[in-house]
């Protein structure tokens, strides 16, 4: 995790430097705002990473002469198809369109998100 | 994902891959595509939706260079061609180039980084419905009384707010991007969290393929700027429909703060459209100059270097408005000019000396370097607020983004169909074809858009659906449309070359070009979740390597072997990259595809 963690304290670096050196030679609000809400986004990545890489040290993807059987097992759980990805998104596009037609699409539009939702939530817990 | 170590020697017979002619899977028909999360389908449902709104957006273009052809009003009307250059820039920016970006890095980031699937299959699935949904209600204001929304692609207001542009158009048009640009983000969470936490052992980050890099820092730049311009248009959204005042001047609203915050979004966007099909080609040269990459560090910190630049480029479009510090601006975006010039320096480096084939990608990707290099040298001149002056919302600034975001994104799209089309499908296209679509295309492409910057600097306005007799720009405006024509004719041998893999298929077999990357190592197309079977990942050309070198004993390095000295002085002197380089003194490495290998080439002593 460090070249990722690195990366990360990077862009915090970055913006913090863009951000100040703009506040005082522009001082425009919404530039300034925006580079450093950006520099958060480095915060919060690096921040995670750092500390994940000091609970964990290095992974095998991050040791330059590991074996592949060094990541035998299980890594994840990747279902090859669901029925749900379609209404969850068709439930965002109507409550999305509910703001200009109304309740008419999104209270239905509500009630598939929350429906497929709770069946990606089933799904995986019951790893199908 | 079983494995196996190379305890066999990798030239040994019967540790070739197992060579699959054209797979057909068993076909379960629509519902089966309706409901996978199979990345490799995404990518191809991702592809296949971004090149139909590729033509739809084409469309809208003949529209354009048809009126514009000849003084006087002959297609649309004002009103139409509003429309209609209002949604050929969106259509091509938000609904063709980024998702086709995205397709291609579903499709090859899992693959190239030896993963089974994206990080979240169902999320990925997601994204792309929300893609096409919003797609299409972006294009369903067509269908309104009032016709699409009309106030251009970057929807400046007061123009875009509800006095401006009422109608429905215009809100579905702010619905559907926020809709798509839900979906960016989620594919962006997506491509980060599978290149940090599933590649394969031994893939370190400095070993992935370039490609994987510039879909990483893509990602990263969607993931700052896009959810900016999505409140930015609900913010628009807000105001059209609900009388708030966040930019209507008219009731105290800053239409500056829409520039800001949607070029915020809108100058890294440029990039993100940018760094995927850099990567593609980054992909491609090295291949067919049969040598390893050039530069590959440079490659990387220069594109860290742009994509952290272009964040703080953005009020470069706005010098006119007299409200923006000049040479803050001006000087970050003179700035990126060094890193891309660092790229194209690497991407002329990895084909110096090399044994060149020129096959269809490699003319694409050559094509690529020429419109870009192009594209840049003007964007260079635009940097300057001097210039920009005279020069903004003329179409020298037309001329300008159709090269840099318009041809560049073609020539790559079409390197990449060409180039991956065999693992794709299993099936290989047609060499000749392809070679009359890329000099069909390069003529077309450099005469449509060439004399454009001509015109924009006898004044030529951009978005003007007519223009004087007398006018100096009517000659230019008249090629410009010729060659939009040729462009259109460069689409019969794609389409013939399509036609004929899909009568008569040529089977490609797993690894057509010899390639260096993870995914020629497996089946065309892959299997599911696949690999059934990893090499030794000891560059980051681990398929090259598999297949001409001897990578025995790698794994336990000796005191006096090559590898380890290079991970020492690695170290030593660049610590972010911990990986081992082949053999100096191979620096071309590699006989040209389809001679037989001999070990003894390769096997110069270390200097």
């Amino acid at each position: 995790m460090r070249v990722e963690a690195i990366l990360w304290t990077t862009a915090l670096v970055f913006y913090l430097i863009a951000g100040g050196a703009y506040w005082i030679l522009a001082g425009d609000p919404v530039g300034v705002t925006a580079l450093l809400v950006a520099s958060l986004f480095g915060a919060v990545g690096g921040a995670n990473a750092w500390l994940w890489r000091r609970r964990i040290g290095d992974r095998s993807e991050d040791i330059a002469d590991a074996t592949i059987a060094a990541n035998a097992g299980q890594i994840g759980y990747f279902p090859a198809s669901s029925a749900w990805p379609l209404p969850i998104s068709a439930g965002i596009a109507l409550v999305a369109l509910g703001v200009l037609f109304g309740l008419w699409t999104a209270v239905p539009g509500l009630a598939l998100l929350s429906l497929g939702a709770a069946r990606v939530l089933d799904e995986s817990m019951h790893k199908r | 994902m079983t494995s196996t170590t190379s305890e066999a020697s990798p030239s040994g017979e019967e540790l070739e891959p197992p060579t699959t002619e054209i797979i057909r899977r068993p076909n379960l028909g629509l519902v089966d595509w309706l409901t996978t999360t199979d990345h490799k389908r995404i990518g191809i449902l991702y592809a296949l939706t971004s090149l139909v709104m590729a033509l739809v957006g084409a469309s809208l273009a003949g529209i354009i260079r048809g009126e514009l052809a000849l003084p006087g009003q002959q297609i649309v009307g004002s009103s139409t061609y509003n429309q209609v250059f209002t949604m050929h820039g969106t259509v091509m920016v938000y609904l063709f180039a980024v998702p086709f970006a995205f397709a291609v890095g579903n499709y090859l980031v899992p693959l190239m980084v030896g993963a089974p699937d994206m990080a979240f299959p169902r999320i990925n699935m997601v994204s792309y419905w929300l893609y096409l949904l919003g797609a299409l209600i972006v294009l369903s204001g067509f269908l309104t009384s009032s016709g699409a929304a009309s106030f251009g692609w970057f929807a400046y207001p007061p123009l875009s707010g509800q006095a401006g542009s009422p109608g429905l158009g215009g809100d579905l048009w702010v619905v559907g991007l926020m809709l798509t640009g839900t979906s960016g983000i989620l594919t962006a969470l997506n491509i980060v969290t599978t290149i940090i936490m599933l590649r394969a052992p031994g893939m370190t980050m400095f070993r992935m393929p370039i490609l994987v890099w510039d879909m990483l820092l893509t990602s990263f730049m969607v993931l700052i700027v896009f959810p900016v311009f999505t409140s930015a248009l609900l913010m628009l959204l807000l105001d059209r429909r609900y009388g708030t005042n966040f930019f209507a001047p008219e009731s105290g609203g800053q239409p500056i703060l829409w520039q800001h915050l949607f070029w915020f979004f809108g100058h890294p966007e440029v990039y993100i459209v940018a760094l995927p099909y850099f990567g593609m080609v980054t992909e491609i040269f090295p291949v067919f100059s049969r040598k390893p990459m050039f530069g590959y560090k440079g490659m990387v910190l220069s594109t860290m270097a742009i994509a952290a630049l272009s964040t703080s480029v953005w009020a470069h479009h706005m010098f006119a408005t007299g409200d923006v510090y000049l040479a803050y601006f001006a000087v970050t975006s003179a700035l990126i000019a060094v890193p891309t010039g660092i790229k194209f320096f690497d991407w002329i480096g990895s084909m110096w000396g090399g044994r060149i084939t020129f096959t269809t990608p490699m003319l694409f990707a050559i094509g690529f370097l020429f419109t870009f290099l192009l594209g840049g040298l003007t964007g260079v001149i635009l940097s300057s607020p001097t210039l920009d002056f005279s020069l903004t919302d003329t179409y020298f600034v037309v001329a300008h983004f159709h090269y840099v975001m318009g041809g560049t994104v073609v020539f790559a799209v079409f390197a990449a169909l060409y180039f991956w089309w065999p693992k794709v499908t299993g099936r290989m296209l047609d060499a000749r074809l392809g070679r009359w679509h890329f000099w069909l295309l390069l003529v077309g492409f450099n005469v449509t858009f060439l004399v454009q910057h001509r015109a924009g600097l006898e004044g030529m306005p951009r978005r003007v659906a007519d223009y004087p007799a007398y006018a100096p720009y009517a000659t230019e405006n008249l090629i410009s449309s010729l060659g939009a024509a040729i462009i259109a004719l460069s689409l019969v041998p794609f389409v013939w070359a399509l036609i004929r893999q899909w009568r008569r298929p040529e089977p490609s077999g797993p690894d057509p070009w010899d390639g260096y990357t993870l995914e020629w190592l497996t089946s065309s197309p892959p299997p599911e979740h696949n690999f059934d079977w990893l090499p030794t990942i000891r560059s980051e050309r681990p398929a090259y390597d598999w297949r001409h070198r001897d990578t025995d004993g790698v794994g336990a390095l000796g005191p006096d072997d090559p590898w380890r000295r290079r991970t020492l002085h690695d170290t030593k002197w660049f610590p972010l990259h911990p990986w081992v380089e082949e053999h100096p003194g191979s620096a071309r490495t590699g006989p040209p595809p389809g001679t037989p290998v001999t070990r003894e080439a390769e096997e110069s002593p270390d200097a």
